[in-house]
């Protein structure tokens, strides 16, 4: 897997000159930041860039909502044949639902959703800003498409940025109950098919999760964190945000992921290490805190 | 990546000499260009702003 940190902050930062587009209409930056740019892009010095697209980002956009007084399931709404609708369920406009979905007592499907055929949605779950794949299993309680954690500081202290990015999720994937995938900043958030999550995980904004990833109850991807095919995580797991897993990694139960992991390892710990490197290390430690009469 | 319209309603598609003065940014650019999206730096087109 190609080890490739996202990154599409700019901000002046000349190690990161060369990532801006040479197409962009413009580009907000520091002061120091503005001789480093394509002579094509119009340039907007500011002290707080990302305030300042915050700023600009809630002039532009604003979330798909329901007008006052809708019904439940909007005349714009398409639905595919065979389609169960359970109590309560709320279904936004011009949302797209398959053949023999399965919608549970108080799903809520926000505008525009587009939802594959042969999909499970459970009690309670919410999806919004999303495309949904076939034969997808969404548990109770869970959350797709809600505003990833995208914080700066504003004058006045710390502002949200708008996320104005999806959340794609392949076919045949399994979303256990209670899990959050956040959706894009301003890119897209990426569930590859075939993807098994356990309960109460956190798939972050903008992160991309390969084929086959299975990953294991109360485990977090950070804010653009990408996770190669075939990867398997234990229990409690957390990678930090933008780093890489290669693809076919397996992380031990309770690994925090602080650089980039390799293709076909395994790692465990906290930092995550090879796992051979971290058993010796808590073995030796072992040793210093309670040596075996042996070694007296 | 441009803003898709499935699941945002826009609001304005403001001129950077407009964007510049919401922000309090200066600019160095044609301040009557049309902003009409938002992207990451490395995929901004010629439409849109990034940072």
């Amino acid at each position: 897997m190609q080890q490739v940190r996202r990154r599409y902050v700019f901000e002046g930062n000349p190690k990161k000159a060369s990532s801006v587009s040479t197409d962009a209409l413009a580009c907000i930056v520091k002061q120091d930041g503005a001789d480093q740019l394509s002579s094509n892009v119009a340039i907007l010095v500011n002290p707080r860039p990302r305030f300042a697209l915050a700023i600009v980002a809630k002039a532009m956009f604003k979330i798909r909502g329901w007008p006052s007084g809708a019904p439940p399931i909007s005349s714009t709404a398409t639905l595919g044949e065979n389609v169960t609708i359970g109590p309560n369920v709320v279904i936004g406009d011009d949302a797209k639902i398959g053949n023999n979905v399965y919608l549970g007592p108080n799903c809520v499907i926000g505008p525009g959703v587009e939802i594959g055929d042969d999909c499970y949605i459970g009690i309670n779950a919410s999806i919004i800003c999303s495309v949904i794949g076939k034969n997808v299993n969404v548990g109770s309680g869970s959350r797709i498409g809600e505003p990833g954690f995208g914080i700066t500081h504003g004058p006045e202290g710390a502002e949200e940025i708008p996320q104005l990015g999806r959340v794609f999720i392949g076919d045949h994937v399994r979303i256990g109950a209670n899990n959050t995938i956040d959706r894009g900043a301003f890119e897209d958030t990426i569930m590859g098919d075939r993807c098994k999550l356990d309960n109460l995980c956190l798939i972050a904004h903008n992160v991309i999760l390969g084929k086959s990833v299975i990953i294991a109850g109360l485990s977090g991807m950070s804010g653009s964190v990408k996770v190669g095919d075939g990867v398997m995580t234990g229990g409690h797991v957390g990678v930090a945000n933008h780093f890489t897993v290669g693809e076919n990694t397996t992380l031990a139960g309770y690994s925090g992921v602080i650089e980039d992991v390799p293709d076909n390892v395994v790692w465990g710990g906290i930092p995550a290490r090879p796992v051979r490197q971290w058993l010796k290390e808590m073995a030796w430690l072992k040793k210093q805190v309670m040596p075996s009469k042996k070694a007296k | 990546m441009t803003v898709d319209e499935r699941f945002f309603n826009r609001r304005s598609t403001p001129t950077l000499d407009e964007i510049a003065e919401l922000t309090g940014s200066s600019l160095k650019g044609d301040g009557s260009k049309v902003c009409e999206g938002i992207a990451p730096a490395f995929a901004a087109s010629s439409s849109e702003i990034c940072f």
